[in-house]
Protein backbone atom coordinates (compact mmCIF):
# COMPACT_ATOMS: atom_id res chain seq x y z
CA UNK A 1 0.00 0.00 0.00
CA UNK A 2 1.49 3.19 -0.92
CA UNK A 3 2.02 5.86 1.69
CA UNK A 4 2.14 8.79 -0.51
CA UNK A 5 -0.27 9.54 -3.78
CA UNK A 6 2.27 10.72 -5.66
CA UNK A 7 6.01 9.37 -7.60
CA UNK A 8 7.60 12.73 -6.47
CA UNK A 9 10.75 14.18 -4.41
CA UNK A 10 10.20 10.96 -2.59
CA UNK A 11 11.64 8.75 -5.22
CA UNK A 12 13.97 10.98 -6.14
CA UNK A 13 15.25 11.17 -2.09
CA UNK A 14 14.74 7.33 -1.97
CA UNK A 15 16.87 6.41 -5.00
CA UNK A 16 20.11 8.68 -3.33
CA UNK A 17 19.40 6.31 -0.68
CA UNK A 18 19.59 3.35 -2.57
CA UNK A 19 23.21 4.15 -3.95
CA UNK A 20 24.75 5.89 -0.86
CA UNK A 21 23.76 2.78 0.70
CA UNK A 22 24.63 0.46 -2.32
CA UNK A 23 28.08 2.10 -2.58
CA UNK A 24 28.86 1.53 0.85
CA UNK A 25 27.77 -1.93 0.61
CA UNK A 26 29.81 -2.84 -1.62
CA UNK A 27 32.87 -0.46 -0.29
CA UNK A 28 32.30 -2.24 3.27
CA UNK A 29 29.90 -5.03 3.02
CA UNK A 30 30.64 -5.48 7.09
CA UNK A 31 28.09 -2.87 7.77
CA UNK A 32 25.48 -5.32 6.29
CA UNK A 33 24.91 -7.02 8.51
CA UNK A 34 25.71 -4.55 11.47
CA UNK A 35 23.16 -4.19 14.48
CA UNK A 36 20.32 -1.62 14.27
CA UNK A 37 22.30 1.76 15.92
CA UNK A 38 19.79 2.62 18.93
CA UNK A 39 20.38 6.34 20.21
CA UNK A 40 19.42 7.09 23.51
CA UNK A 41 15.39 8.23 23.68
CA UNK A 42 16.09 11.96 24.19
CA UNK A 43 19.05 12.24 21.39
CA UNK A 44 16.66 10.12 19.18
CA UNK A 45 13.60 12.39 19.55
CA UNK A 46 15.20 15.45 19.65
CA UNK A 47 17.02 14.67 16.23
CA UNK A 48 13.72 13.35 14.76
CA UNK A 49 12.06 16.81 15.89
CA UNK A 50 15.01 18.85 13.85
CA UNK A 51 14.44 16.17 10.95
CA UNK A 52 10.50 16.57 10.86
CA UNK A 53 10.62 20.50 11.06
CA UNK A 54 13.40 21.19 8.84
CA UNK A 55 11.90 18.59 5.73
CA UNK A 56 8.02 20.63 6.26
CA UNK A 57 9.70 23.32 6.21
CA UNK A 58 11.56 22.62 3.00
CA UNK A 59 8.50 21.40 1.37
CA UNK A 60 5.88 24.29 2.83
CA UNK A 61 8.52 27.33 1.67
CA UNK A 62 8.49 25.68 -1.74
CA UNK A 63 5.39 25.14 -1.79
CA UNK A 64 4.68 28.69 -0.92
CA UNK A 65 6.80 30.03 -3.36
CA UNK A 66 5.03 28.30 -6.41
CA UNK A 67 2.16 29.59 -5.17
CA UNK A 68 3.24 33.03 -5.07
CA UNK A 69 5.15 32.59 -8.29
CA UNK A 70 1.39 31.18 -9.76
CA UNK A 71 0.06 34.26 -8.97
CA UNK A 72 2.60 37.08 -9.76
CA UNK A 73 3.40 35.63 -13.16
CA UNK A 74 1.59 37.02 -16.53
CA UNK A 75 -0.59 33.92 -16.86
CA UNK A 76 -2.03 34.19 -13.37
CA UNK A 77 -5.51 33.81 -13.17
CA UNK A 78 -6.21 36.57 -11.01
CA UNK A 79 -4.54 38.93 -13.11
CA UNK A 80 -6.34 37.65 -16.03
CA UNK A 81 -9.42 37.84 -13.84
CA UNK A 82 -8.61 41.36 -12.90
CA UNK A 83 -8.07 42.60 -16.51
CA UNK A 84 -10.98 41.18 -16.91
CA UNK A 85 -12.87 42.74 -14.69
CA UNK A 86 -11.06 46.05 -15.59
CA UNK A 87 -12.69 45.99 -18.88
CA UNK A 88 -16.46 45.90 -18.00
CA UNK A 89 -18.33 49.30 -16.95
CA UNK A 90 -19.84 48.07 -13.28
CA UNK A 91 -21.41 51.17 -12.67
CA UNK A 92 -23.19 51.78 -15.89
CA UNK A 93 -24.41 47.92 -14.67
CA UNK A 94 -25.13 49.01 -10.79
CA UNK A 95 -27.61 51.89 -13.33
CA UNK A 96 -29.15 49.31 -14.98
CA UNK A 97 -30.26 47.26 -11.30
CA UNK A 98 -30.98 50.16 -9.76
CA UNK A 99 -33.17 51.34 -12.61
CA UNK A 100 -34.63 48.25 -12.40
CA UNK A 101 -34.92 48.37 -8.39
CA UNK A 102 -37.08 51.41 -9.00
CA UNK A 103 -39.50 50.30 -11.57
CA UNK A 104 -39.86 47.05 -9.90
CA UNK A 105 -38.76 45.32 -13.37
CA UNK A 106 -39.80 41.86 -13.71
CA UNK A 107 -38.39 40.65 -16.67
CA UNK A 108 -35.67 38.17 -16.65
CA UNK A 109 -33.06 39.57 -18.89
CA UNK A 110 -33.12 42.60 -15.85
CA UNK A 111 -32.69 39.30 -13.37
CA UNK A 112 -29.94 38.10 -15.22
CA UNK A 113 -28.00 41.62 -15.48
CA UNK A 114 -28.34 42.15 -11.86
CA UNK A 115 -27.38 38.48 -10.76
CA UNK A 116 -23.75 39.49 -13.34
CA UNK A 117 -23.18 42.11 -11.41
CA UNK A 118 -23.41 40.95 -8.26
CA UNK A 119 -21.16 38.31 -9.34
CA UNK A 120 -18.46 40.55 -10.90
CA UNK A 121 -18.55 42.88 -7.85
CA UNK A 122 -17.88 39.58 -5.74
CA UNK A 123 -15.04 38.30 -8.23
CA UNK A 124 -13.59 41.77 -7.76
CA UNK A 125 -13.31 42.32 -4.27
CA UNK A 126 -11.68 38.44 -4.05
CA UNK A 127 -8.91 39.51 -6.28
CA UNK A 128 -8.27 43.04 -4.14
CA UNK A 129 -8.33 40.80 -1.26
CA UNK A 130 -5.77 38.28 -2.81
CA UNK A 131 -3.50 40.91 -3.95
CA UNK A 132 -3.79 42.48 -0.43
CA UNK A 133 -3.08 39.52 1.03
CA UNK A 134 0.06 38.40 -1.31
CA UNK A 135 1.77 42.04 -1.20
CA UNK A 136 1.88 42.29 -5.07
CA UNK B 1 12.04 -25.12 9.87
CA UNK B 2 8.61 -25.74 9.80
CA UNK B 3 6.94 -23.62 7.59
CA UNK B 4 2.59 -22.72 7.39
CA UNK B 5 0.48 -20.42 5.49
CA UNK B 6 -2.44 -18.74 6.52
CA UNK B 7 -4.92 -17.80 4.33
CA UNK B 8 -7.99 -15.46 5.12
CA UNK B 9 -11.03 -15.95 2.40
CA UNK B 10 -14.50 -14.72 2.27
CA UNK B 11 -16.17 -14.98 -0.84
CA UNK B 12 -13.15 -16.17 -3.33
CA UNK B 13 -14.79 -18.61 -5.97
CA UNK B 14 -13.26 -16.94 -8.59
CA UNK B 15 -9.88 -17.18 -7.21
CA UNK B 16 -9.42 -19.37 -4.67
CA UNK B 17 -8.59 -22.48 -6.39
CA UNK B 18 -6.06 -21.18 -8.36
CA UNK B 19 -4.47 -19.52 -4.94
CA UNK B 20 -4.38 -23.00 -3.06
CA UNK B 21 -2.86 -24.73 -6.57
CA UNK B 22 -0.31 -22.09 -6.48
CA UNK B 23 0.66 -22.62 -2.50
CA UNK B 24 0.76 -26.71 -3.34
CA UNK B 25 3.53 -26.29 -6.59
CA UNK B 26 6.10 -24.70 -4.31
CA UNK B 27 10.03 -25.90 -5.00
CA UNK B 28 10.19 -26.21 -0.95
CA UNK B 29 6.03 -27.45 0.30
CA UNK B 30 4.78 -25.77 3.18
CA UNK B 31 4.33 -28.08 6.02
CA UNK B 32 1.18 -26.63 6.88
CA UNK B 33 -1.80 -24.46 5.30
CA UNK B 34 -4.32 -23.23 6.62
CA UNK B 35 -7.55 -21.55 5.01
CA UNK B 36 -9.73 -19.48 7.06
CA UNK B 37 -13.32 -19.62 5.65
CA UNK B 38 -15.19 -16.38 6.82
CA UNK B 39 -18.64 -18.02 6.48
CA UNK B 40 -18.68 -17.42 2.87
CA UNK B 41 -21.86 -16.97 0.59
CA UNK B 42 -20.58 -18.33 -2.72
CA UNK B 43 -19.32 -21.94 -3.49
CA UNK B 44 -15.93 -20.83 -1.75
CA UNK B 45 -16.58 -23.95 0.69
CA UNK B 46 -16.90 -26.83 -1.83
CA UNK B 47 -14.05 -25.40 -3.62
CA UNK B 48 -11.96 -25.33 -0.36
CA UNK B 49 -13.51 -28.83 0.40
CA UNK B 50 -11.84 -30.58 -2.78
CA UNK B 51 -8.74 -29.67 -1.39
CA UNK B 52 -9.44 -31.24 2.34
CA UNK B 53 -6.93 -33.88 2.09
CA UNK B 54 -4.05 -31.23 1.44
CA UNK B 55 -4.73 -28.52 3.42
CA UNK B 56 -6.44 -27.65 6.34
CA UNK B 57 -9.93 -25.91 6.27
CA UNK B 58 -11.55 -24.01 9.30
CA UNK B 59 -14.61 -21.83 9.11
CA UNK B 60 -15.06 -18.85 11.53
CA UNK B 61 -17.94 -19.68 13.69
CA UNK B 62 -19.87 -16.69 12.45
CA UNK B 63 -18.95 -14.42 9.36
CA UNK B 64 -16.05 -11.40 11.37
CA UNK B 65 -16.71 -9.34 8.63
CA UNK B 66 -12.79 -8.32 8.16
CA UNK B 67 -9.53 -10.03 7.14
CA UNK B 68 -7.83 -9.18 10.34
CA UNK B 69 -10.29 -11.01 12.61
CA UNK B 70 -10.47 -14.07 10.06
CA UNK B 71 -6.42 -14.18 10.39
CA UNK B 72 -7.03 -13.80 14.43
CA UNK B 73 -8.83 -17.17 14.23
CA UNK B 74 -6.83 -19.12 12.19
CA UNK B 75 -3.45 -18.28 14.23
CA UNK B 76 -4.93 -20.56 17.19
CA UNK B 77 -4.21 -23.25 14.26
CA UNK B 78 -0.92 -22.62 13.10
CA UNK B 79 1.76 -25.10 14.39
CA UNK B 80 4.90 -23.89 12.40
CA UNK B 81 7.82 -21.98 13.58
CA UNK B 82 6.99 -19.02 10.30
CA UNK B 83 3.62 -18.17 9.89
CA UNK B 84 3.13 -16.93 6.02
CA UNK B 85 0.22 -14.50 5.56
CA UNK B 86 -1.62 -14.44 1.80
CA UNK B 87 -4.97 -13.39 0.86
CA UNK B 88 -7.08 -15.62 -1.08
CA UNK B 89 -6.91 -13.75 -4.28
CA UNK B 90 -3.39 -14.31 -4.46
CA UNK B 91 -1.36 -16.76 -6.79
CA UNK B 92 2.07 -17.56 -4.68
CA UNK B 93 5.52 -18.07 -7.13
CA UNK B 94 6.47 -21.35 -6.68
CA UNK B 95 9.70 -20.43 -5.00
CA UNK B 96 7.93 -18.07 -2.88
CA UNK B 97 8.30 -20.37 -0.16
CA UNK B 98 11.72 -21.62 -0.08
CA UNK B 99 12.42 -17.73 -0.45
CA UNK B 100 11.47 -16.73 2.69
CA UNK B 101 12.98 -19.68 4.54
CA UNK B 102 15.97 -18.76 3.14
CA UNK B 103 15.35 -15.01 4.48
CA UNK B 104 14.70 -16.55 8.09
CA UNK B 105 18.03 -18.69 8.39
CA UNK B 106 19.24 -15.11 9.62
CA UNK B 107 18.01 -15.51 13.60
CA UNK B 108 17.72 -12.16 13.74
CA UNK B 109 15.16 -11.64 11.55
CA UNK B 110 11.45 -11.17 12.86
CA UNK B 111 9.77 -10.78 9.93
CA UNK B 112 10.32 -10.69 5.86
CA UNK B 113 8.23 -8.97 3.85
CA UNK B 114 7.74 -10.62 -0.08
CA UNK B 115 7.29 -8.97 -3.42
CA UNK B 116 4.10 -8.33 -4.72
CA UNK B 117 3.40 -8.07 -8.49
CA UNK B 118 -0.11 -7.34 -9.85
CA UNK B 119 -2.20 -9.50 -12.20
CA UNK B 120 -2.55 -8.18 -15.52
CA UNK B 121 -6.38 -7.34 -16.84
CA UNK B 122 -6.89 -3.75 -17.79
CA UNK B 123 -5.81 0.23 -17.72
CA UNK B 124 -6.27 0.15 -13.93
CA UNK B 125 -3.85 -2.48 -13.22
CA UNK B 126 -1.45 -1.59 -15.38
CA UNK B 127 -1.06 1.93 -13.29
CA UNK B 128 -1.17 -0.46 -10.35
CA UNK B 129 1.73 -2.77 -11.66
CA UNK B 130 3.76 0.41 -12.08
CA UNK B 131 3.33 1.81 -8.56
CA UNK B 132 3.93 -1.58 -7.47
CA UNK B 133 7.56 -1.65 -9.28
CA UNK B 134 8.79 1.88 -8.28
CA UNK B 135 7.64 1.38 -4.44
CA UNK B 136 9.09 -2.19 -4.03
CA UNK B 137 12.38 -1.08 -5.70
CA UNK B 138 12.80 2.32 -4.65
CA UNK B 139 10.82 2.93 -1.89
CA UNK B 140 10.90 -0.41 0.01
CA UNK B 141 14.60 -1.24 -0.97
CA UNK B 142 15.81 1.94 0.29
CA UNK B 143 13.88 1.23 3.79
CA UNK B 144 14.93 -2.13 3.59
CA UNK B 145 18.30 -0.65 3.45
CA UNK B 146 17.54 1.96 6.71
CA UNK B 147 16.00 -0.96 8.21
CA UNK B 148 12.63 0.96 8.03
CA UNK B 149 10.29 -1.50 5.85
CA UNK B 150 7.24 0.99 6.32
CA UNK B 151 4.30 -1.51 5.02
CA UNK B 152 4.46 -5.49 5.56
CA UNK B 153 2.64 -6.66 2.44
CA UNK B 154 -0.98 -8.39 3.91
CA UNK B 155 -0.59 -10.64 0.07
CA UNK B 156 2.98 -11.59 1.47
CA UNK B 157 4.65 -11.33 4.65
CA UNK B 158 6.00 -13.66 7.29
CA UNK B 159 6.46 -14.31 10.48
CA UNK B 160 8.23 -15.69 13.32
CA UNK B 161 5.21 -17.99 15.43
CA UNK B 162 6.12 -17.44 18.52
CA UNK B 163 7.04 -14.41 18.56
CA UNK B 164 4.19 -13.03 16.42
CA UNK B 165 1.54 -14.47 19.05
CA UNK B 166 3.41 -12.64 22.09
CA UNK B 167 3.85 -9.19 20.55
CA UNK B 168 1.86 -8.50 17.88
CA UNK B 169 -1.75 -8.24 19.32
CA UNK B 170 -5.58 -8.21 16.51
CA UNK B 171 -6.42 -4.86 17.87
CA UNK B 172 -9.12 -4.48 15.08
CA UNK B 173 -9.33 -0.69 15.53
CA UNK B 174 -7.99 0.37 12.10
CA UNK B 175 -8.74 -0.68 8.49
CA UNK B 176 -5.12 -1.70 7.56
CA UNK B 177 -3.72 -4.15 9.46
CA UNK B 178 -0.70 -5.11 8.32
CA UNK B 179 0.48 -1.82 8.80
CA UNK B 180 -0.89 -1.65 12.06
CA UNK B 181 1.64 -5.14 12.64
CA UNK B 182 4.24 -2.92 11.15
CA UNK B 183 4.25 -0.50 13.54
CA UNK B 184 3.56 -3.03 16.60
CA UNK B 185 7.03 -4.43 15.12
CA UNK B 186 8.65 -0.88 14.98
CA UNK B 187 7.96 -0.92 18.88
CA UNK B 188 9.82 -3.79 19.58
CA UNK B 189 12.35 -2.52 17.16
CA UNK B 190 11.90 -5.70 15.86
CA UNK B 191 14.15 -6.57 12.44
CA UNK B 192 12.31 -6.81 9.27
CA UNK B 193 13.61 -8.21 5.92
CA UNK B 194 12.36 -7.84 2.43
CA UNK B 195 13.30 -10.33 0.35
CA UNK B 196 12.63 -9.66 -3.45
CA UNK B 197 12.20 -12.80 -4.71
CA UNK B 198 9.92 -13.90 -2.42
CA UNK B 199 7.34 -13.21 -5.60
CA UNK B 200 3.49 -13.16 -4.97
CA UNK B 201 0.50 -12.09 -7.91
CA UNK B 202 -2.45 -10.28 -6.71
CA UNK B 203 -5.37 -9.13 -8.02
CA UNK B 204 -6.21 -5.16 -7.95
CA UNK B 205 -9.14 -3.68 -8.19
CA UNK B 206 -10.41 -4.17 -11.85
CA UNK B 207 -12.44 -0.61 -12.06
CA UNK B 208 -12.81 2.47 -10.77
CA UNK B 209 -15.14 2.24 -8.40
CA UNK B 210 -13.36 -0.76 -6.35
CA UNK B 211 -10.36 1.55 -7.14
CA UNK B 212 -11.17 4.43 -4.89
CA UNK B 213 -12.69 2.12 -2.19
CA UNK B 214 -9.48 0.80 -1.90
CA UNK B 215 -7.64 3.59 -2.12
CA UNK B 216 -10.44 4.87 0.60
CA UNK B 217 -9.12 2.11 2.89
CA UNK B 218 -5.63 2.31 1.69
CA UNK B 219 -5.20 5.83 2.69
CA UNK B 220 -7.99 6.37 5.60
CA UNK B 221 -5.98 3.16 7.36
CA UNK B 222 -2.77 5.16 6.86
CA UNK B 223 -3.65 7.81 8.47
CA UNK B 224 -5.45 5.66 11.37
CA UNK B 225 -2.28 3.64 11.71
CA UNK B 226 -1.10 7.03 12.34
CA UNK B 227 -2.60 8.26 14.83
CA UNK B 228 -2.51 5.39 16.44
CA UNK B 229 1.23 4.81 17.02
CA UNK B 230 2.54 8.35 16.07
CA UNK B 231 4.90 7.90 19.07
CA UNK B 232 6.75 5.08 17.48
CA UNK B 233 7.92 7.29 14.59
CA UNK B 234 10.85 9.60 16.83
CA UNK B 235 12.18 6.63 18.04
CA UNK B 236 14.56 6.51 14.94
CA UNK B 237 15.65 9.14 13.62
CA UNK B 238 15.58 7.83 9.70
CA UNK B 239 12.62 7.02 10.85
CA UNK B 240 11.19 10.62 11.04
CA UNK B 241 13.31 11.29 8.04
CA UNK B 242 11.12 9.04 5.88
CA UNK B 243 7.83 9.94 7.41
CA UNK B 244 8.51 13.83 6.99
CA UNK B 245 9.36 12.98 3.35
CA UNK B 246 6.70 11.19 2.67
CA UNK B 247 3.59 12.98 4.46
CA UNK B 248 5.09 16.47 3.86
CA UNK B 249 5.13 15.35 0.59
CA UNK B 250 1.73 14.11 0.19
CA UNK B 251 -0.39 16.58 2.28
CA UNK B 252 1.40 19.65 -0.08
CA UNK B 253 1.64 18.23 -3.20
CA UNK B 254 -1.74 16.81 -3.55
CA UNK B 255 -2.82 20.58 -2.30
CA UNK B 256 -0.86 22.32 -5.19
CA UNK B 257 -2.24 19.64 -7.64
CA UNK B 258 -5.54 21.07 -7.82
CA UNK B 259 -4.56 24.71 -6.66
CA UNK B 260 -1.41 25.18 -9.35
CA UNK B 261 -3.67 24.65 -12.40
CA UNK B 262 -6.68 26.95 -10.70
CA UNK B 263 -4.15 29.83 -10.17
CA UNK B 264 -2.06 29.97 -13.47
CA UNK B 265 -2.50 27.12 -15.97
CA UNK B 266 0.67 27.51 -17.88
CA UNK B 267 1.95 26.62 -14.20
CA UNK B 268 -0.16 24.06 -14.07
CA UNK B 269 0.60 22.73 -17.59
CA UNK B 270 4.36 22.85 -17.01
CA UNK B 271 3.58 20.64 -13.81
CA UNK B 272 2.17 17.85 -15.56
CA UNK B 273 4.17 17.68 -18.48
CA UNK B 274 7.06 18.03 -15.99
CA UNK B 275 5.55 15.01 -13.98
CA UNK B 276 4.81 13.00 -16.95
CA UNK B 277 8.26 13.05 -18.64
CA UNK B 278 9.26 12.04 -15.04
CA UNK B 279 6.95 9.51 -14.83
CA UNK B 280 7.81 8.12 -18.25
CA UNK B 281 11.38 7.78 -17.49
CA UNK B 282 10.68 5.54 -14.71
CA UNK B 283 8.02 3.44 -16.83
CA UNK B 284 11.15 2.52 -19.17
CA UNK B 285 12.58 1.39 -16.47
CA UNK B 286 9.86 -0.61 -14.99
CA UNK B 287 8.77 -2.05 -18.17
CA UNK B 288 12.34 -3.55 -18.44
CA UNK B 289 12.79 -5.01 -15.00
CA UNK B 290 9.53 -6.36 -15.06
CA UNK B 291 10.07 -7.47 -18.82
CA UNK B 292 6.54 -6.18 -19.16
CA UNK B 293 6.40 -3.81 -21.54
CA UNK B 294 2.98 -2.44 -21.83
CA UNK B 295 4.14 -0.74 -18.47
CA UNK B 296 5.83 2.08 -20.28
CA UNK B 297 2.39 3.11 -21.18
CA UNK B 298 1.27 3.70 -17.78
CA UNK B 299 1.93 7.10 -17.32
CA UNK B 300 -0.70 8.50 -19.21
CA UNK B 301 -3.54 7.03 -17.13
CA UNK B 302 -1.52 7.34 -14.30
CA UNK B 303 -1.79 11.14 -15.11
CA UNK B 304 -5.89 10.47 -13.84
CA UNK B 305 -4.76 8.47 -11.20
CA UNK B 306 -2.68 11.22 -9.82
CA UNK B 307 -5.95 13.48 -9.10
CA UNK B 308 -7.77 10.62 -7.97
CA UNK B 309 -5.10 9.60 -5.59
CA UNK B 310 -4.73 13.19 -4.16
CA UNK B 311 -8.09 13.93 -4.06
CA UNK B 312 -8.88 10.42 -1.68
CA UNK B 313 -5.52 11.09 0.26
CA UNK B 314 -6.74 14.35 1.26
CA UNK B 315 -10.23 13.42 1.54
CA UNK B 316 -9.36 11.25 4.04
CA UNK B 317 -6.72 13.22 5.91
CA UNK B 318 -10.20 15.54 6.77
CA UNK B 319 -12.17 12.82 7.64
CA UNK B 320 -10.17 10.59 10.12
CA UNK B 321 -7.09 13.65 10.97
CA UNK B 322 -9.63 16.65 11.18
CA UNK B 323 -13.38 15.36 11.97
CA UNK B 324 -11.82 12.04 13.71
CA UNK B 325 -14.39 10.23 12.08
CA UNK B 326 -12.79 6.33 12.33
CA UNK B 327 -14.28 4.42 9.35
CA UNK B 328 -13.50 0.78 10.37
CA UNK B 329 -15.96 -1.07 7.13
CA UNK B 330 -14.01 -3.17 5.86
CA UNK B 331 -13.99 -3.41 1.81
CA UNK B 332 -13.34 -6.16 -0.14
CA UNK B 333 -13.08 -5.24 -4.32
CA UNK B 334 -14.79 -7.80 -6.74
CA UNK B 335 -12.96 -10.12 -7.65
CA UNK B 336 -12.40 -11.66 -11.31
CA UNK B 337 -11.56 -15.05 -12.54
CA UNK B 338 -8.41 -16.31 -12.05
CA UNK B 339 -7.79 -19.43 -14.07
CA UNK B 340 -5.80 -22.25 -12.04
CA UNK B 341 -3.33 -22.45 -15.13
CA UNK B 342 -2.74 -18.73 -14.87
Amino acid sequence: MPLSPFMGVSVILHVLVIVVYGLRNYIAPQYQNRATKRYCLTVSYCMSACIAALIFSVVFISGYMLVSSSITNEHSSIKIISAYLSTLDIEHMQAVFMLWAEERMTNASARILYAQTECVIFLEHIAKTLKIWLGS
Amino acid sequence: MKLSLLIPAYNEERSIEASIQSCLKQSRPFDQIVIVDDCSRDTTPDILARYADRVTVKRTPKNTGNKSSAQEYGLQFITGDIVMMTDGDTLLDSHFAEEMEKSFENPDIFAVAGYVKSIPHNWLTLCRAFDYTVGQNIHKLAQNYIRNIFVMPGAASAFRTDAFRSYITFDHDTITEDLDFTYKMHRQYFRIAYNRKAICYTQDPADLKNYINQMRRWFGGGWQNLMKHYSVVPLRPVRALEFSIMYAEGIIFSILLFVIPLLNWVFGLWLICGYLLVALMFATWAAIIEKRWTIVLAPFPYLLLMFVNAYIYLEQFVKEVVLKRKNLVWFKPDRVDIKPTQ
